[in-house]
């Protein structure tokens, strides 16, 4: 069981195992046929290419689709994701792009062909943009349970960026850092409106005049038709729906089913999760963004000897986020996403969630990241890696949460989604490097002492682990003064004594009775 | 406050820990009090079941007989022997108490009049090279845990709760055995 206790020296030697690993780093150059999938962790490739992402507009309807987020709304999720997820991978296995990343309603591709013609490669971005979004318009369900066609609004930029390694076990994949694909990914998210948007340095590629306001300028009917035509793709989306309704008729999806599980969720293997075998709780999802990031590569991804700066400092930061968030706190990393790790927290039994030791352990959570992080920070500079400029964005909600597997068959990739993933990523965004956010359904569940630290405005600057801990521990926070019970006994072992903490309980309490005092009932540990 | 514990309970716990892999284990501790605050270890059941990689229920009638047999030897001497609390393993997790175990004491403390006056948890798991760990904490109704100081100090030559040695006898067999019993092992 977590004890919920972050510690500086359990940071410590984790950063120091971590740096050990990355010792030596390898910076190249990308080559033709290149293979950016199973990167060892301490190689790096520099990648100039056009950086795609596609968003789902529509997927949070999805989740508003009934009044209560049972468990009806997140079938029905769950099944829209996996239609439009199958299609999709059938688009990129028939462009030759890589696929980077799937979360949630966020596609984010690379075209890294036809090497040395950047214009090329933003004209075929451009085609396999748009047929995203045609293949997507058809590959709703008219079935018993209506699954509507994805609306799908893309953004694309092109630049170098530096692709690491990003995963761990066999599913390791390509992570692509740097200006590109934070901008390509702005663009994406920066509206409501469908469509197809290109940054500035996209649209001087392929000679269209820049404009003011890249997420209002969507790219016209006639300059993707011209795209199109650049491009001559080999596939249409007709022959796209085609195939997928055959893959769907011989390998349908399963229909999904939920169980609870007992947390922590430390102890979840999501690799084994499948739509039969999902599991849903009412937990808190939590998303730790590592800001200034985008801007720290661009400024060290010239120059190979820094280069290696942000390898190392990437490699530390995000493992020691994971550490505190699994192994201090009991939570479950859903998976990193660029510089950003996204987890599940919560208290309770499979059933039940126990929602204000929930809260505190999220808030405690929270600030065990930011400690982490800090300190990691500071043994990252005691070994000379540049690391200025960074901070942490944290942000968290509450509510039920589905978590299985989605997509095809021997690929399949973790998904987490619910009201609550949505809203912990809002939360995160509306925060600077030193800020902790957390929305309204995680506030109600908030004891008066977690209400306290975060006030009306939900947001909180230079919530570290031992701020959380006292204040939450000083108003009277259950959770809180359990940690602090525990962070104490830390330090207690046989070889190294310590002196006991202020003795609360009177002296006198110390006694035998003169009966005997043998329990007569059981007892049960964790 | 302080306790101690012998030398041949730390190598009973190092045994059962050993034999219990992932699993917690956990047992209660009967003790000794020694002087105002000194309280000394002088026993421990083990119970092997009702543990999981990262639980453990003590059932109250695996420890009867251990409890019976430890106030016959020590004469119902309740003020002097009597039970000190509880312990039990984390194979997995560091040796510190979990706010499940924290509200459990804290119940066994405050629950009903047949409660101790206090009781004392004990954490224990073998680190890296198989030594063991542990930690201590003092529980009292209507008070907040506290850590305590553990010691290892061997057991005093006249150590009254040490269990009386087994008493073997030599078996002969008697003139009635049937000698050509085929079943029997021949001499």
């Amino acid at each position: 069981m977590a004890k919920k206790v972050w510690k500086s020296e359990t940071t410590d030697k984790r950063v120091a195992t971590r740096l050990k690993e990355v010792e030596t780093v390898e910076i190249k150059d990308y080559v033709r046929d290149t293979d950016l999938h199973g990167l060892a962790r301490n190689k790096a490739y520099r990648v100039d290419g056009v950086h795609i992402y596609a968003d789902i507009l529509n997927l949070g309807e999805m989740l508003q689709s009934t009044e209560a987020e049972g468990e009806t709304c997140h079938k029905r999720t769950l099944r829209f994701l996996n239609l439009h997820y199958r299609a999709v991978y059938r688009i990129i296995a028939a462009v030759d792009a890589i696929q980077v990343d799937f979360h949630n309603q966020r596609l984010h591709l690379v075209v890294a062909k036809p090497y040395g013609d950047e214009a090329a490669r933003v004209h075929k971005a451009v085609a396999i943009g748009q047929l995203i979004m045609d293949v997507l318009a058809k590959t709703g369900e008219d079935g018993d349970e209506k699954i509507p066609a994805a609306k799908v609004r893309v953004g694309i930029d092109t630049g170098v960026a530096l692709a690491v390694r990003n995963g761990r076990r066999g599913n390791s994949e390509p992570l692509f850092l740097g200006v590109p694909a934070n901008h390509a990914a702005k663009r994406a998210g920066g509206g409501t409106a469908d469509g197809i948007y290109l940054s500035n340095e996209a649209r001087t590629a392929i000679d269209l005049d820049e404009v003011a306001n890249e997420d209002t300028s969507a790219l016209t009917p006639a300059e993707v038709g011209d795209s199109q035509e650049e491009a001559a793709l080999a596939v249409t989306a007709d022959g796209v729906v085609r195939d997928w309704k055959k893959d769907l008729e011989a390998n349908p999806i399963g229909k999904f089913s939920f169980s609870g599980h007992t947390p922590p969720f430390a102890d979840l293997d999501l690799e084994v999760l499948t739509p039969g075998n999902s599991r849903r709780n009412d937990a808190i999802s939590v998303y730790a963004d590592i800001d200034g990031f985008t801007a720290y590569v661009a400024d060290h991804i010239d120059d190979d000897d820094d280069a290696v700066d942000v390898v190392r400092a990437l490699h530390v930061l995000r493992a020691e986020l994971d550490a505190v968030l699994t192994e201090d706190f009991g939570g479950r990393k859903v998976r990193f996403i660029g510089d950003c790790v996204h987890g599940i927290i919560g208290e309770g039994t499979a059933q039940t969630a126990d929602t204000e030791a929930s809260a505190s352990t999220a808030i405690l959570c929270a600030g065990g990241l930011r400690s982490g992080f800090d300190r990691a920070l500071e043994l990252l500079e005691d070994e000379g890696i540049d690391v200025a400029g960074l901070g942490i964005a944290i942000g968290f909600d509450a509510g039920p949460i589905a978590l299985t597997r989605l997509g095809m068959k021997g690929s399949m990739i973790r998904c987490a989604t619910g009201r609550a993933v949505l809203a912990s990523e809002h939360e995160q965004r509306r925060c600077a490097g030193d800020e902790t956010a957390l929305g309204s359904v995680a506030y109600g569940w908030c004891s008066d002492a977690g209400q306290k630290i975060f006030g009306s405005s939900r947001k909180r600057s230079g919530l570290t682990y031992d701020v959380a801990l006292k204040e939450l521990a000083d108003d009277g926070d259950a959770t809180a003064a359990a940690a602090k019970v525990a962070k104490a006994a830390m330090s207690m072992s046989l070889l190294e004594p310590i002196i006991a903490a202020p003795a609360a309980a009177a002296p006198s309490a110390f006694r035998f009775p003169n009966r005997d005092v043998t329990p007569t009932k059981p007892a049960g540990f964790a | 406050m302080i306790v101690t514990l012998p030398p041949d309970l730390i190598a009973k716990f190092e045994k059962a820990l050993s034999r219990a892999g992932t699993r917690e284990i956990g047992g209660v501790l009967v003790g000794e009090h020694v002087a105002d605050e000194e309280f000394r270890v002088v026993d421990l059941s083990v119970q092997h079941s009702g543990g999981t990689d990262s639980c453990f229920v003590r059932h109250p009638e695996k420890h009867r007989r251990f409890m019976r047999r430890f106030f016959r030897r020590t004469g119902t001497d309740y003020a002097r022997f009597n039970y000190l609390g509880e312990w039990h393993s984390h194979p997995l997790y560091l040796a510190v108490p979990s706010a499940t175990d924290l509200t459990q004491m804290q119940l066994i403390v405050e629950e009903g009049a047949n409660a101790p006056l206090f009781a004392v948890l004990l954490i224990v798991r073998l680190d890296g090279s198989e030594r063991i760990e542990l930690s201590a904490t003092a529980f009292a109704p209507g008070s907040v845990p506290i850590q305590i100081e553990i010691g290892i100090q061997p057991r005093p030559d006249d150590d009254p709760t040490i269990p009386a040695p087994w008493i073997t006898w030599r078996w002969s067999r008697p003139d009635w055995w049937r000698k050509k019993d085929v079943n029997r092992r021949k001499d």
